[in-house]
């Protein structure tokens, strides 16, 4: 792979890293936020 | 008043709406007299006259409408300078050069920076030009950056471009897929659903990846005109900006699973990237033929020099230098053989499979291959004056014209944006009003969907594609377009008129036939007739005495040779005294010849010219000439009339030898005994019975009726002359082309119209169905990314159409 294409594939990896890694961050400070989901899942817990 | 043509290359445009626009813009600089832009090649050619405009003016025009002119660079080293003067006098020698845009002598380093336009100006007469100033210059190894091909470069921009919208478009395109019924089992990370991160991963796609739409769209509002851009940045921005909203709106809210649409911004982006990347490097390929042409060039040449044998760069080879091709090499440059004998495959250029054997006297054409013998070649074209660089030319000249047939995809994109934005207004405002009253999300959609799924794109590449590709498919087998308006023509075509001598016939007389008296010995007949004629510089004798040769009987020399003009000649030889020529030669000396007028009479209605032979007196033989037919003249003709063409046969000689040829041939409309200024009135009473004429002829003698023809087609090994005067040029000398030239012109202009219909199609049909709702946003754009790039896959079909070469 060319180095020019390269810059950008790491630039993304790494800023969806960033995003990925902050909202991690954030969601371990207020649990509620942390669970994993489907639709079907939310579905549900909204019907609760 | 003079009038100059520049070539710029452009870079920066999106569609066939900047073409229109840089074209536009150009016309209206003082002194431009006609500017057309080939949105396919990215070129501009301009017509212009030289004491009111230059090209610093066109670049800044291309400049301020925000589009590029692409530049090459070079360095060289400078030798022979010795004091400032000399550097002032090269660089405005070289600023002089039409084609450079800058150069730049820097005296300190002995070097010279110069800018220029490669389609107008190459290093090599850079080089040349400062020779004949005394100095030398030398390219400097390494090549500027600006060298890269800066296609290659935008197609790398444009992988990295889409790859890093992928990546961060990817985690949104899931939240959306999990969204449907059916999918809705699929596991979806919490995180991806959350507002701030879509709108974390949707922001870098809209502005860094996206930039370049609102880039192009602000700069062709700027010019009062719209264009592709403006309709990616209006859709992609309502989707992103309503939902950047809506993420405002939810804040306090405690709203979690808000409707967003940031995914369909991104997803948009990325696909319209996607397309843009298959186009450009679809686009690459539908040039290939000039690559294909150009890597025929040989980049070396032996050559004599100074009683040594040195190899050269092909770029140092000078008109009347010795150059030795050894079996299996190049021919480097056009020129003379000196000595040697070989087969050379010519396929490369004409097409034609056969290896056509040479030998002392022959030219040869540069970038033909020596299969077999050693060969001695005097250089008698280099450079820019080789067949193959001319062939270049009128292929690249022919691509980058337009073809009548475009004028309607040029009118339909120029107008085309302001539609689509009106007609997505109205499909908000009815959805909005009327189908789903004050739903805005839903009419939003409808209003996106619209907006992307409209592209004048496919439009402007329709035309360009299909004559780039099917000019440079014909180029391959010896045809050459000159231009658009040709291509287009020449599937027209009704009429064909052939000029006889040199089309039809090989235009060189050989022997055909020897009728000797009774007890006569045919090689001691031959050896006198062979002997008395090689004196004579007639045509006619050349061919006797070349046929002779060729039955392997050696000639002597003649004691007396005479020649009587209108009569033949007398010749003594051995000791015999012979007469050849016409009735009235034997008439004037009481030579009996009795009933051997009939047979003579009988070889004229063939249309051969025949003489009467007498030895000492007494009649002995008739010897006859013709001019012979080309192998494939019969086969040709038969195919152009069952291609439902009527073929005319027209000539100078008399209707006797003409109606002979034309029988020969199958032709049966001959226009004898016709001088050649005669030639182009025949060919405008043909047209003004409403016939569309091509006149098929050699394009010296028959130039002005190849002019008046509404398709001139010479004949020809790529001369300047008759490249000059045709419209098209047949390489090969054979008539297997016309049909091939007819036959290519249909397919490209089928190709023009399947790409039209399905490019007019594609936007009748798909905005009213994404009018209608049945299209959501991202399929919309996906469908517009690809329709682009499914017209130039259908252009490139032309590519692989077999011709019967």
């Amino acid at each position: 792979m060319k180095k020019s294409i390269m810059i950008w594939v790491i630039s993304a990896i790494v800023y969806l890293g960033v995003v990925i890694g902050g909202y991690s961050v954030y969601a371990s400070m207020n649990p509620k936020m942390g669970e994993q989901t489907s639709h079907v899942l939310n579905d549900q817990r909204e019907k609760y | 008043m003079s009038q100059k043509e520049a070539t710029l290359q452009i870079s920066g445009m999106t569609c066939a709406a900047c073409a229109t626009r840089i074209e536009k813009g150009l016309k209206k600089i003082e002194g431009v007299e006609d500017a057309t832009v080939n949105f396919a090649l990215e070129k501009t050619n301009i017509k212009y006259d030289p004491e009111k405009a230059d090209i610093a003016k066109f670049k800044e025009k291309v400049q301020s409408l925000g589009y590029n002119v692409v530049s090459d660079k070079v360095e060289f080293d400078i030798t022979g300078m010795t004091c400032a003067a000399c550097a002032n006098k090269i660089e405005k020698r070289l600023n002089k050069l039409d084609g450079i845009e800058k150069a730049t002598v820097n005296f300190a380093l002995e070097s010279v920076l110069v800018e220029y336009s490669p389609n107008q100006v190459s290093v090599s007469d850079m080089k040349e030009t400062i020779k004949k100033l005394g100095y030398t210059l030398e390219q400097k190894q390494e090549k500027s950056g600006e060298q890269v091909d800066h296609r290659q470069k935008e197609i790398e921009k444009q992988q990295g471009k889409f790859l890093f919208s992928l990546i961060l478009s990817f985690p949104l395109l899931w939240a959306m897929v999990s969204h449907f019924e059916f999918t809705r089992f699929i596991w979806l990370p919490d995180m991806f659903m959350n507002p701030w991160v879509q709108l974390a991963l949707a922001t870098p796609v809209q502005f860094i990846v996206g930039g370049q739409f609102y880039v192009g769209a602000y700069k062709a509002l700027r010019n009062k005109s719209a264009n592709m851009d403006v309709l990616v940045a209006l859709g992609t921005s309502a989707a992103y900006f309503y939902s950047l909203y809506l993420s405002i709106k939810s804040i306090g809210s405690g709203a979690h699973m808000v409707e967003l649409y940031y995914e369909t911004s991104a997803v948009l982006i990325t696909l319209i990237i996607l397309g843009k990347l298959f186009e450009a490097k679809a686009k690459g390929r539908s040039s290939e033929a000039i690559k294909k042409l150009m890597g025929l060039q040989a980049k070396t040449a032996t050559v004599m020099r100074d009683g040594q044998e040195m190899n050269i760069p092909i770029e140092e080879v000078l008109v009347g230098d010795i150059v030795y091709v050894k079996p299996g090499e190049k021919v480097p440059v056009d020129g003379e053989i000196m000595e040697g004998r070989s087969a050379l495959d010519e396929s490369m250029l004409t097409g034609e499979s056969i290896p056509i054997d040479k030998t002392v006297g022959d030219t040869v054409i540069g970038s033909t291959i020596n299969k077999n013998g050693f060969l001695k070649i005097k250089a008698t074209k280099v450079g820019k004056d080789t067949a193959l660089a001319q062939i270049i030319k009128v292929v690249e000249e022919a691509q980058g014209s337009k073809a009548p047939i475009q004028r309607l995809a040029d009118v339909i994109s120029g107008i085309f944006v302001p539609i689509v934005v009106g007609i997505a207004i109205v499909t908000f405002l009815v959805w909005y009003f009327f189908l789903s009253p004050g739903e805005f999300a839903e009419a939003l959609e409808k209003f996106i969907a619209v907006l992307v799924i409209a592209c004048p794109c496919a439009l402007g590449l329709a035309t360009p594609t299909s004559i780039m590709a099917g000019s440079g498919r014909a180029a391959e087998f010896g045809i050459l377009f000159k231009g658009g308006e040709h291509l287009e023509m020449t599937h027209r075509l009704d009429t064909i008129i052939l000029d006889k001598t040199g089309t039809v016939t090989n235009g060189k007389p050989s022997l055909t036939d020897v009728l000797l008296t009774e007890g006569m010995d045919e090689t001691e007949f031959l050896k006198l007739v062979g002997t008395a004629e090689r004196n004579s510089e007639h045509p006619l004798a050349e061919a006797i005495v070349e046929g002779i040769k060729e039955k392997g009987i050696e000639l002597g020399s003649s004691d007396l040779f005479e020649a009587i003009p209108g009569f033949g000649i007398r010749s003594t030889v051995n000791g015999k005294q012979l007469f050849i020529g016409t009735r009235r030669l034997m008439a004037k000396h009481h030579i009996d010849v009795g009933d051997e007028l009939s047979k003579m009479e009988t070889l004229e209605k063939q249309g051969k010219t025949a003489m009467l032979v007498a030895i000492d007196g007494h009649y002995a033989g008739i010897v006859a000439v013709a001019d012979t037919i080309k192998e494939t003249s019969k086969e040709a003709i038969a195919r152009l009339q069952n291609m439902g063409l009527e073929v005319v046969m027209i000539t100078g000689d008399n209707t006797q030898t003409a109606k002979a040829i034309a029988d020969q041939v199958g032709i049966k409309h001959v226009i004898a005994e016709v001088l050649p200024e005669g030639k182009a009135e025949e060919v405008k009473k043909l047209q003004q019975v409403g016939k569309k004429v091509a006149m098929v002829g050699d394009g010296i003698n028959d130039a002005p009726a190849l002019a008046t023809a509404d398709i001139g087609m010479a004949i020809g090994t790529g001369t300047d002359v008759a490249m000059e005067a045709a419209d098209i040029t047949l390489i090969r000398g054979d008539l297997m082309s016309i049909a091939d030239a007819i036959f290519m012109s249909k397919k490209t202009i089928t190709n023009i119209k399947q790409n039209l219909f399905w490019a007019l199609a594609y936007n009748c049909i798909g905005i009213p169905i994404a009018a209608a709702g049945f299209l959501a946003p991202w399929l919309a754009g996906a469908a517009m990314a690809f329709s682009s790039v499914s017209v130039v896959l259908n252009a490139l079909r032309l590519q692989r159409i077999k011709l019967k070469a």
